[in-house]
């Protein structure tokens, strides 16, 4: 190991690809827009520039191996002629695998050899070269707080760990860490299949910059660009994991919590936070006594229905149709007064309604995003499922052209989804119902819990 | 030529670094400190502060004449015995023959081994890395050291002078290499001073 390999081997773990006779071996590079030719050309030749001549020279030395490039459909570059001797240290170190590294590759052995400060931050940078994104749309709240995000598509749990344990000891602490997951992809709704969006692993760019570096100019330039647009020199730090302020909200069980997909060591449970996922893995940084509260009631933060779930009228039907529980309901069509609603939501933002008990019920928050929902779906203000705008200007507007006198709410025999429609917009929304659902709750043993799937039995308790 | 003073300290904080990872990722556990200034008595202050500590490095310290460097660093093994890197800066559109000359005179009159030639954001120029790939002797120096008059060429010991010639990015606050010379990268440099000091 020496630094220059360090940097190299995060590189290539980051965007390698090696053929199945682990004779070739491609980069990609996933820029995307940031780094597209037509769109970004001053960009563009950067990086032909950080290819050619700083990288190609580390290249050369360490491995005999020349590189050349290509930018469509995306940038790669491309290992030229024998690559043995690179190949021969990836064995080494336990990544000679067939197949995108990022996706297949476990660093377990390569972290002994990255035995000081320095070797650990030029693997990262290798890394924050190939899949540090710094597109200025990554920040938290606003442009103040702008973020390197490293992203890895697949299920890799274990290379995003060990990155962000790597992350953590070279003095830089992570902003947060997506998961691949259900919980965290789809907290709102459990039908929505589309959720493997990928581990996005947030570092405040501020922090990094000061601990990690690029080799790529263009990467370095970017960085600083997208730091200038934090106002008034303002220098942010994440605060170290273990102190982390935690805050939890309600999320569905998702039906894809069980899928093989996902790793053993996460399959089959529901995570009710980021930090809840670290703490599984067994990430000592993990903030577990700020979760254990949370924990202690996750009754009062699971929901086994949707949280919320737009859809066309058929879909919502769909769903209804598929599952005893809510097909077996008889619905009553409800009259309300919108400007009550909102007024309740404006005293009390979780507030609850039509519920059977105390802490029981519809989050009046959920409801009025479903009235909003449907009113911008009459309107033709959606993009997508998402209402353009803010949700009460969206209602006011409906009110105001009268379109709200469309809108259906409908409400089941006991506490299930209920229903707004208009139109061939229609919503569900799940209750809050506590009592039942601490029913549904296993311990799996250490901070793991699994939420088995409602039944018509568990309603009637 | 204020330009590259204000590079100076980065610099020589970068190089320490990278040593000092290298040489632990070698598993050798060295004293390895920088300076940025003359070295004879930039020694003697590393020594009087307690950063490095060696009867040899004292007794260099002592004899070595007064020296304006821009950048040197010094790698000590548990013995005591030192290597030293001297680095001279350029802040230039490219560098080329004279200001290798210049280290190469650095180099000479200190007796050290090492050196780099680092030119801030700039370039080397082409007929400047013509001569590096095609004259290898110009980057690796052998000098033979006559002790004594009546030693017959023969005999005299052959002193070693490792050059190379490289760009500091201060965009990315890192050195980026130009396939050229006898030092090609940090890693390799610090393979050969390990190699010295075993």
């Amino acid at each position: 190991m020496n630094s220059d390999k360090a940097y190299l081997l995060g590189l290539i773990i980051g965007g390698g690809t090696l053929n199945r006779d682990l004779s070739r071996l491609t980069i990609n590079l996933p820029f995307r827009k940031w780094g597209e030719v037509l769109s970004n050309p001053t960009r563009a030749g950067q990086i032909a520039t950080d290819i050619l001549n700083r990288l190609r020279p580390v290249f050369e030395y360490e491995y005999g191996i020349s590189l050349t490039y290509s930018t469509t459909p995306e940038w790669r570059i491309i290992c030229a002629g024998d690559i043995s001797r690179l190949v021969d240290d990836l064995c080494k170190y336990g990544v000679a695998k067939a197949g995108e590294l990022r996706k297949v590759a476990d660093i377990t052995d390569i972290i002994p050899y990255l035995n000081h400060d320095n070797l650990k931050r030029q693997f990262i940078a290798g890394l924050a070269d190939s899949v540090g994104s710094l597109a200025p749309s990554h920040r938290r709240f606003d442009d103040n707080h702008q973020i390197i995000s490293f992203e890895f598509s697949g299920n890799n749990y274990k290379l995003v760990y060990q990155l962000c344990r790597l992350i953590n000891e070279s003095g830089c602490s992570p902003d947060q860490v997506l998961w691949n997951h259900p919980n965290q992809h789809s907290t709102d709704n459990p039908y929505y299949r589309s959720w493997k969006k990928g581990f996005k692993l947030r570092v405040l760019l501020d922090e990094y910059t000061a601990q990690g570096s690029f080799l790529f100019q263009a990467k370095a330039e970017a960085a600083e660009q997208n730091r200038g647009l934090q106002q008034g020199g303002l220098v942010n730090t994440a605060g170290i994991c273990e102190s982390r302020r935690i805050n939890v909200t309600s999320s569905t069980v998702h039906k894809a919590e069980d899928d093989v997909w996902l790793p053993e060591s996460v399959r089959g449970c529901h995570f009710i936070h980021h930090k809840h996922i670290c703490a599984v893995l067994g990430c000592p940084h993990a903030p577990v006594e700020q979760l254990k509260p949370y924990l202690d009631g996750i009754e009062h933060y699971i929901n086994p229905f949707p949280i919320i779930c737009r859809e066309t009228k058929a879909k919502i039907r769909e769903i209804i149709d598929s599952d005893p529980v809510m097909k077996n309901r008889t619905y009553r069509e409800l009259s309300f007064a919108i400007h009550e609603l909102i007024s309740m939501y404006q005293d009390d933002a979780n507030a609850l309604i039509w519920g059977e008990d105390v802490g029981t019920g519809y989050p009046i928050n959920e409801v009025l995003q479903a009235i909003a929902y449907v009113s911008a779906g009459i309107q033709g203000n959606l993009f997508g499922t998402r209402v353009r705008g803010n949700f009460i200007d969206v209602i006011n507007q409906a009110v105001d052209a009268g379109t709200i006198e469309q809108i259906k709410i409908h409400i089941p025999d006991k506490l299930t989804p209920m229903i707004v429609e208009a139109d061939n917009y229609s919503a569900m929304v799940g209750p809050k119902n506590p009592d039942v659902y601490i029913g549904l709750i296993s311990k799996e043993g250490g901070l793991k819990y699994k939420v088995r799937v409602i039944r018509e039995e568990d309603l009637d308790g | 030529m204020a330009n590259e003073i204000a590079h100076y300290s980065r610099i020589m904080g970068y190089l320490v670094e990278q040593f000092e990872s290298n040489f632990s990722a070698m598993g050798k556990h060295y004293q390895v400190a920088g300076a940025t200034s003359e070295l004879k008595s930039g020694l003697k202050k590393l020594i009087r502060g307690g950063v490095i500590n060696s009867p040899q490095i004292s007794e260099f310290a002592d004899g070595v004449p007064p020296l304006n460097l821009d950048i040197f660093v010094v790698v000590i093994n548990d013995d005591g015995m030192y290597e030293i890197l001297i680095c001279e800066i350029k802040d230039k559109n490219v560098v080329g023959l004279t200001e290798l000359s210049q280290l190469i005179g650095y180099l000479l009159i200190s007796n050290s081994k090492f050196g780099l030639l680092i030119n801030v954001d700039g370039e080397v120029s082409k007929g400047f890395l013509d001569i590096l790939h095609n004259e290898a002797y110009i980057t690796h120096i052998k000098r033979l050291i006559e002790l004594d008059d009546r030693v017959l060429p023969e005999d005299a010991t052959i002193q070693n002078h490792y050059l190379g010639v490289m760009k500091w990015n201060s965009k990315t606050n890192r050195m980026d290499y130009t396939g050229a010379g006898k030092v090609l990268t940090l890693p390799q440099l610090c393979r050969m001073i390990a190699s010295q000091l075993g």
